[in-house]
């Protein structure tokens, strides 16, 4: 026994003396803890811009994961100030700016040139775009392909098993959209037209998914041969081989968005990661390593996107003028009530 | 009944040294209830704190809204599907614990082994491996197909009976090993007594074994009846968004409601559904069994 004791005391101290010099050696450069989603995505972000961001500032990279603004939400609420930077999707973004979960973001205009103007606040930017995509199984739909949201409704052309989000965000717009609303027109939302037309939709569901990973999955299983699903899950379950073809076509489009989480202690090395990830040629990276869109309207000048690369993105497709940017605006103060409706509505 | 009881209850002998001996046990018991009451009475208080407080003043204003609108039909649902799983995890834990019962000794534990490996499996694994049994190009469906028994694929998935499925079979465990153990303290020689007065196996089945093994029976029942009302996992992934529970409610209003109030004031309804459940079960088993012991 007093033996073991002896070995776990000496393992102790060597384990307090690699601490100390531990901390000794990172002293000399500061950490930066930045959260994302997770998952592969985390690491194909990694690489395009975290990584080289925080070696352009000089910071060492921790990373960590969140999901949504409930997250944050918990994390501020906690008195918390381990966490810095954190990527979320637009309407938890605007929920986090209203919910005094963000601090300032301080940047300059010069800093964010080339980032289309709605995405900029005064506490986050958006950084990159993402489509909704009208997505199906090529072996279900042998022919005629679909094209439009107004395809999904048409049972009788394209028949087969269907899915929704099982959230309201992208399912109102898509509603609305194939009902006959010009992109233009969209917002504010008519919720109860939109509803309406769901309702008719409502008897050809078989699921609604609650993440792109289960959302993919059911397309492989062959569970589900048409959803709307967002383009970087798309284009990977392509790359893995899933027979898929999906539509540019009236694509909604919502961002990710970089912020400062409330308080934070490294508010400067923060707004200089995110003014780096912003700047265009490091924005345009991310072409590179994920099947999202950068948001600087200029990342497509640097050179940076290979061609194939560039003629994929959805928002320099020809159908651009079809498609629509979801208003996260609109939808942060109404999230609740309408996630809750929606769940209740496809609950009946 | 109670004379029955009464023969397996221990002597009533208080010596000092067994005096000392429970004090010493729940001496024992502090770091547990100090952990316990830290980490999870706390944190229930405060849940509970914050459910009374709506915009910053003490109000029932979160309850008033959790049992509005379409909730007062989910809870409906989540206390349906919850009673459905029971009473098919109830008629399926007797049989089976008896069928175990009945086995010889080595046997009865490779049977109780098969039980528990699922009941270690993570419920999330073992819910993902019914929705792949189950989905339309599924085993049970191309089976079916495959037989020519049916033409169209059957919907067991993203429904209310998928879901039940799901849910019995990940906790149909717990119903089996209260019974089980209730069984296994039965005194066999009862049923014995009871054939050698002439007392057919079923009447001696009836009147002896069955009544006997009902506080374990209860038991059981009411822990799958319990945890069947606050199951997230299997109805967010077996009912596909279309079976909408109190535990996927919680979740949602977590997630989009800046207030935690909100989530907790659901919380805390589910907490006293299940407390009122459980008071009552232990009411009527007291009611019915009088002194009889049971776990």
């Amino acid at each position: 026994m007093s033996h073991c004791n002896i070995g776990f005391s000496r393992v102790l101290v060597c384990a307090a003396f690699a601490l100390v010099l531990g901390n000794g050696a990172t002293q000399a450069q500061e950490s930066l803890t930045v959260l994302s989603f997770g998952g592969n995505f985390q690491e194909q972000v990694r690489d395009a811009w975290y990584k080289p961001a925080a070696d352009k500032i000089g910071v060492r990279l921790i990373q960590d994961t969140l999901t949504t603004v409930a997250d944050l939400r918990a994390h501020v609420q906690a008195g918390s100030k381990s966490w810095d930077v954190v990527q979320m999707a637009g309407a938890s973004c605007e929920a986090a700016r209203q919910e005094g979960l963000l601090e300032n973001l301080g940047l300059t205009a010069e800093q964010l040139s080339g980032i289309p103007p709605e995405m900029v606040t005064d506490k986050y930017v958006g950084v990159l775009r993402y489509g909704d995509l009208l997505t199906w199984n090529t072996t279900a739909f042998k022919g005629r392909a679909p094209s439009t949201w107004a395809d999904f409704w048409d049972v009788k052309t394209f028949p087969g098993t269907r899915a929704l989000d099982a959230r309201p965000t992208f399912t109102l717009e898509i509603a609305l959209l194939a009902d006959g609303v010009k992109p233009g027109e969209l917002y504010p939302l008519d919720v109860e037209r939109a509803f309406r037309k769901l309702a008719e939709i409502k008897p050809h569901i078989t699921t609604y998914y609650t993440n792109g990973a289960i959302a993919t999955q059911l397309l492989k299983d062959g569970e589900i041969d048409l959803m709307p699903l967002y383009e970087n899950r798309v284009y990977e379950a392509i790359r893995e081989g899933v027979p898929l073809g999906y539509s540019q076509q009236q694509a909604v489009n919502d961002i990710n968005c970089l912020a400062i989480a409330k308080g934070s202690t490294k508010i400067e090395q923060a707004r200089r990661f995110i003014a780096a990830i912003a700047e265009p040629s490091m924005n345009a990276r991310l072409a590179n390593h994920t099947f999202s869109s950068p948001a600087n309207i200029r990342a497509t000048e640097t050179g940076v996107i290979g061609k194939e690369r560039l003629t994929q993105l959805t928002l320099s497709s020809e159908v651009a003028a079809s498609q629509v940017t979801m208003n996260y605006q609109w939808w942060a103060p109404r999230n609740r009530d309408l996630a809750l409706r929606y769940k209740a509505f496809i609950g009946q | 009944m109670t004379s029955l009881s009464g023969a397996g209850s221990r002597p009533t002998r208080t010596s000092n040294v067994e005096k000392r001996d429970r004090l010493h046990s729940a001496l024992l018991a502090i770091p547990a209830l100090l952990l316990v009451v830290l980490v999870l009475m706390l944190p229930l208080l405060w849940l509970v704190l914050r459910s009374f407080q709506y915009e910053g003043a003490l109000s029932l204003g979160h309850y008033a809204n959790a049992i509005a609108g379409p909730n007062l039909g989910h809870l409906g649902d989540t206390v349906s599907l919850a009673l459905c799983v029971t009473a098919a995890a109830a008629l399926l834990a007797y049989p089976t614990s008896y069928a175990i019962w009945l086995l010889p000794r080595r046997l009865a534990g490779m049977a109780l082994l098969f039980i528990m490996l699922p009941f270690f499996t993570s419920a999330l694994v073992r819910t993902y491996a019914w929705l792949i049994l189950l989905q339309r190009r599924g085993l049970i469906n191309s089976f079916l197909i495959g037989n020519g028994l049916i033409e169209r694929p059957l919907q067991l998935a993203y429904n209310f009976l998928g879901t039940g499925i799901g849910m019995v079979h990940v906790l149909l465990p717990l119903a089996i090993l209260p019974l089980y153990a209730a069984m296994r303290s039965v005194d066999t020689g009862l049923v014995r007594a009871a054939a050698s007065l002439g007392a057919s196996p079923a009447r001696a089945f009836w009147t002896i074994f069955f009544p006997l093994t009902m506080p374990g029976f209860i038991s059981g029942t009411v822990i799958v009846f319990v945890l069947a009302l606050g199951f997230y996992i299997t109805p967010a992934i077996l009912g596909g968004g279309r079976v909408v529970v109190w535990a996927t409610l919680i979740e949602t209003t977590a997630v989009y409601d800046p207030d935690w109030g909100a989530a907790s004031a659901l919380g805390v309804l589910l907490l006293a559904v299940t407390l009122a459940v459980l008071s009552c079960a232990s009411l009527l088993s007291r009611r019915v069994f009088g002194s009889s012991r049971h776990a």
